[in-house]
């Protein structure tokens, strides 16, 4: 059975607060150093414009928003335009949140598990080990700590099925990031105003701690 | 008379031997017959458990889904180092594979489409919506402004499932939503390097699955699997040693349960013999009687054995350790016949011999057979084994005590006692006398009623116990590893699960979807927490079409509209024109079981779907649902859910089992009292009224002693221990009765009676005992309740005696 990863969100969500303190030498330096700033960090906040350019559509969706990923809990993704909505994700699933602040659709971990998955592969990340992302991607990475491009290329066949590559690219935090799926379809999402988000308000803390 | 016997031609003589020589050739060689060829051994644990459905589809629906696990077997290679985990499971794969133990090895999965599930669901896709999406379309009351959100959450959802469809095919999710609920699998286990592999704190395991070229039932592949995984956990343990193998199969319950009952039948059969041995030896001290002792016993197990397999087919492993204890009861007979022996005058005849030891020995043949005659009555197929064997082992043995044995006792090897036995012999009835004088004749009574002041207390205490583990008993170290591949894996919970059944097959899934909105509903503890059942795979036709009536009515009623939804969410025109035609062109045709079934992916959820079945000779269908959490909080809900629903039967087999073990535990109380009455009539018959309760006394007090000592020791009565107990009775009379036959026999002498009775008494104690320290609670029960029972009723034999009886002596 494939296990594929829905890693988007949280994917992003990992590298948002990548944050080397120092130019890296080789390879697996800089990825580790790229991720490992984020153990520090409670969580981060940014603002973001994906462009989901797909076969089905006449031209590509063009939808912008804000993200907070917080590490002990999970992500909060709201979409602001086109179209209000909210996607919460945590450890026991994915909720759909509309503009009332109504949950209007509660996925459980059981029925998307790759959550599971993706979410025990960030901590396993955020407590610096980062086998868990080999054992899914051969990554490839460049550049300095201050502005890095990392290439993650599945190498599980069932996950190349669904993804050809990943694109990254940033400084202290992520700057892009590049979706090609095996089907042609290709996700740019654009990050700014990247924070870190020690604190969050009391509205986005009950988003992610309801059940 | 001394020269009776070689006054009649030899050849009657050799005939009689002949006779019994062909008889041991025939019994033996069967045996070794059965057991050279495929091992007539029954190592299958459920096979122990009577019939307990009233519905025979139920009935089924157990022993097939045991069969569907029953010949997987699972492997978890764990280790911190997540590559040496999986290099380890690909090495433990392919020894394995080498091995040639097993019909397939799958250690890493054969590349698989995952786009092959969505491919058999896409056709069939404007029938199936999940629940949520069913009820959204029900409910929503904003139309085409619902229909446009629904549109946009899917569109910029920034999470997709592993069963992502593609937008053009499903634009608005539907299929998605119901593909990601596909209850395909109940872990975590995640695919890397091709390998299934759970991540549990800092461990990594790997999971190898296996099957095997037979029956996980036949001693044949449990040798083959067994020697083929310790080699290639030798060599794993050598080459990674940080890595640990956790197994999980029946194969290896099987495997276990046959080696243990082996090691008890070597146990209890070369102790009780030995113990024996040296018993008569001391005794007898003739290397002759103690030979012809075993001839009788080792005649009387052989014919058991040949009987028992020739009646059953196949032998219980609860039989075989039993017929190992059966030795020291066996043995009784020509105990008996040694004593007469012994203690003749000079000019013994072996055939009188014989007839003046004959009264004793079917007195006490007919109350042994009527206590394991109860025990045949017992339905549990175990039991009637065990009855049979016994039966068949002691009436042998009986035999060729009254007919075997004074062929081969001449009155010319007779040298008489020696001085030792004498003395022996003198001793014990000194002490027999004094002990006759305590507790016989009008004492019996008194120590009747303090017996009865001292037990009474104990008997309050009682308490039962009626687990289904006393007939099935799991090794605790694989039961561990089971639990290790367990948490990792999840296995399905097979011992409780609902069976529907209906005259057709969709009958049988409306009422499997119908059973799951009720389980859905039950409230709290009651909560089943999912379940699993065909309808989650394949939904009535029913359903499919009220799904497709949904979509025609909220969706495709006006094609126009739903055009410009699609493309004012962008999507291109063709992909909007083709995917509302291809609503219209579908027929509707519904998504069918066979169609499912097959699909290659399917088979691992094959066992839900049982297929036709004949119930009471009514065809029909049936299929399982299986709950995923069954407490005792939600069991009553459950077992009502099933009550109200027509075509639908919970089946808890564990609980059948136990409610039964309880039924017959109360009833065996009847039964005692029943065998004891019969009893007592078969001694009336004999020695009058009060000879005839002076010879049941011991015993009955020996059934309550024994009681009591339950009740004291807070060990919880059992089945097994109820029909012990008759047991107690069939065996425990015997020793009163010889006492008494002992009495009444002419020139008899007391002491040498005595000591046969306490030697056939130790004997008997012997191998019950050993039996009593057997690791299967049911053997266990037998033998502890056997030796208190027989130990007390032993000891009481005196009051059994004629007041009178020291006169004959």
């Amino acid at each position: 059975m494939g296990a594929l990863t829905m890693f988007r969100a949280l994917l992003v969500a990992l590298l948002v607060a990548a944050a080397p303190a120092q130019a890296a030498n080789g390879n697996s330096a800089l990825v580790s150093q790229a991720t490992s700033r984020l153990a520090q960090m409670k969580g981060v906040r940014a603002q973001f414009t994906q462009t989901q350019t797909l076969s089905a559509m006449k031209q590509p969706l063009v939808s912008t928003g804000m993200l907070v990923f917080e590490r002990d809990r999970g992500v909060i993704w709201r979409v602001d335009t086109p179209y209000a909505a909210t996607y919460v994700i945590t450890d026991a699933g994915v909720a759909e949140v509309d503009a009332n602040g109504r949950r209007i659709r509660t996925k459980s971990a059981q029925g998307v598990r790759g959550v599971a998955q993706v979410s025990k592969m960030i901590r396993a990340m955020l407590g610096g080990d980062l086998s868990a992302l080999y054992s899914q991607f051969d990554v490839d990475a460049e550049g300095s700590a201050s502005d890095w491009t990392l290439g993650l290329k599945p190498n599980q066949p069932q996950l190349a099925q669904a993804i050809k590559g990943l694109h990254m690219t940033g400084g202290a935090f992520l700057r892009s990031l590049r979706i090609d799926l095996a089907n042609g379809d290709v996700t740019r999402i654009e990050f700014t105003k990247s924070e870190a988000a020690d604190d969050l308000p009391p509205a986005e803390r009950t988003l992610l701690s309801a059940p | 008379m001394t020269s009776r016997l070689f006054q009649r031609p030899a050849t009657s003589l050799w005939r009689v031997r002949a006779a019994w020589l062909a008889l041991t050739l025939v019994a033996v060689l069967y045996c070794a017959h059965r057991f050279s060829g495929p091992s007539p051994l029954e190592t299958n644990l459920l096979a122990l458990l009577p019939a307990t459905e009233a519905n025979p589809v139920a009935e089924r629906a157990v022993a097939q889904l045991a069969n569907a696990l029953g010949d997987r077997t699972v492997f978890l290679v764990s280790s911190r180092d997540a590559d040496h985990a999986k290099a380890a499971a690909r090495r433990l794969g392919s020894t394995l594979q080498e091995s040639g133990a097993f019909a397939s090895v799958t250690a890493e999965l054969p590349p698989f489409d995952i786009a092959q599930i969505g491919a058999l669901y896409t056709p069939y896709r404007f029938g199936l919506l999940t629940r949520d999406d069913r009820d959204a379309l029900a409910h929503s009351s904003g139309g085409a402004a619902s229909l446009r959100d629904a549109l946009m959450q899917r569109i910029y959802n920034p999470v997709r499932g592993p069963l992502a469809t593609q937008l053009a095919d499903d634009p608005f999710g539907w299929l998605e939503h119901w593909l990601s609920d596909l209850p395909l699998a109940t872990s975590n286990l995640d695919l890397e390097d091709n390998m299934l592999v759970a991540h549990r704190g800092d461990t990594t395991s790997v999971l190898v699955v296996t099957t095997l070229h037979g029956s996980a039932y036949e001693s044949r592949v449990q040798r083959s699997v067994l020697s083929a995984v310790s080699q290639a956990q030798a060599s794993l343990r050598s080459a990674w040693p940080d890595a640990s193998v956790a197994r999980a199969g029946a194969v290896f319950h099987a495997e276990s349960a046959r080696r243990a009952s082996e090691r008890e039948v070597h146990l209890i059969g070369i102790a009780s013999a030995c113990g024996i041995a040296l018993l008569m030896l001391w005794v007898f001290r003739s290397p002759r009687l103690l030979l012809l002792g075993f001839l009788s016993t080792a005649l009387g197990v052989a014919c058991a054995l040949a009987l028992t397999l020739a009646v059953f087919g196949r032998l219980h492993l609860l039989t075989l350790v039993f017929g190992a204890s059966l030795i020291g009861e066996a043995v009784d007979y020509s105990i008996q016949y040694f004593v007469v022996y012994l203690g003749a005058p000079r000019d013994w005849d072996a055939k009188r011999g014989a007839r003046s030891v004959r009264p004793a020995l079917s007195v006490a043949l007919a109350t042994s057979l009527l206590g394991y005659a109860i025990l045949a009555w017992a339905p549990f197929p175990a039991l009637k084994q065990i009855a049979c064997f016994a039966m068949t082992g002691i009436c042998v043995a009986f035999a060729s005590v009254m007919w075997l044995l004074p062929t081969l006792l001449p009155a010319s090897i007779r040298k008489g006692p020696k001085a030792t036995q004498r003395r022996l012999f003198a001793r014990a009835e000194v002490l027999l006398a004094r002990w006759q004088r305590a507790i016989g004749g009008k004492g019996s009574w008194a120590v009747a009623i303090v017996l009865v002041a001292i037990c009474a207390p104990g008997w309050l205490m009682l308490t039962s116990d009626d687990d289904i583990h006393l007939l099935i008993q799991r090794d605790p170290a694989l039961v561990a590893q089971e639990n290790q591949v367990r948490d990792a894996v999840g296995i399905d919970n097979t011992a409780q699960f609902f069976v529907v059944q209906g005259a057709t097959q969709d009958s049988v899934l409306e009422r499997a979807e119908a059973l799951g909105a009720k389980l859905d509903a039950l409230p709290g503890d009651q909560s089943v927490d999912g379940w699993r059942s065909v309808t989650q795979f394949v939904p009535s036709a029913r359903r499919q079409g009220e799904d497709r009536a949904l979509l025609a009515r909220h969706v495709f009623a006006d094609p126009a509209a739903m055009r410009a939804t699609l493309l004012q969410a962008g999507f291109r025109d063709d992909i909007a024109d083709a995917w509302i035609g291809s609503f219209a062109e579908s027929d509707g045709q519904p998504l069918t079981v066979e169609r499912w079934l097959a699909a290659r992916w399917s088979r691992p959820f094959a066992h839900l779907w049982l297929g036709a079945v004949d119930a009471n000779g009514q065809r029909g269908y049936a299929a399982v649902v299986m709950p995923r959490r069954v407490t005792p909080q939600n069991l009553p809900a459950l077992i009502a859910t099933a009550h109200a629903m027509e075509g639908v039967a919970f089946v808890d087999k564990a609980a059948s089992v136990s409610k039964l073990f309880g039924e017959y535990r109360v009833d065996s109380g009847m039964w005692l009292g029943g065998a004891l009455l019969l009893v007592l009539v078969l001694v009336i018959a004999r020695y009058r009224l009060r000879g005839g309760i002076a010879i049941i006394l011991p015993v009955l007090l020996a059934v309550g002693v024994t009681l009591a000592a339950f009740g004291y020791a807070h060990v919880p009565l059992n089945l097994f221990n109820c029909l012990a107990l008759m047991l107690v009775l069939g065996v425990g009379a015997n020793y009163a009765v010889f006492l008494r036959e002992g009495c009444l026999r002419d020139g008899a002498d007391l002491g040498a009676v005595w000591t046969g009775v306490l030697l056939s008494a130790a004997t008997t104690l012997l191998s019950f005992g050993m039996l009593g320290m057997s690791a299967m609670p049911a053997l266990k029960s037998f033998g502890v309740t056997l030796t208190l029972g027989i130990l007390v009723a032993v000891l009481l034999a005196p009051m059994g005696m004629p007041t009178e009886g020291r006169k004959h002596a």
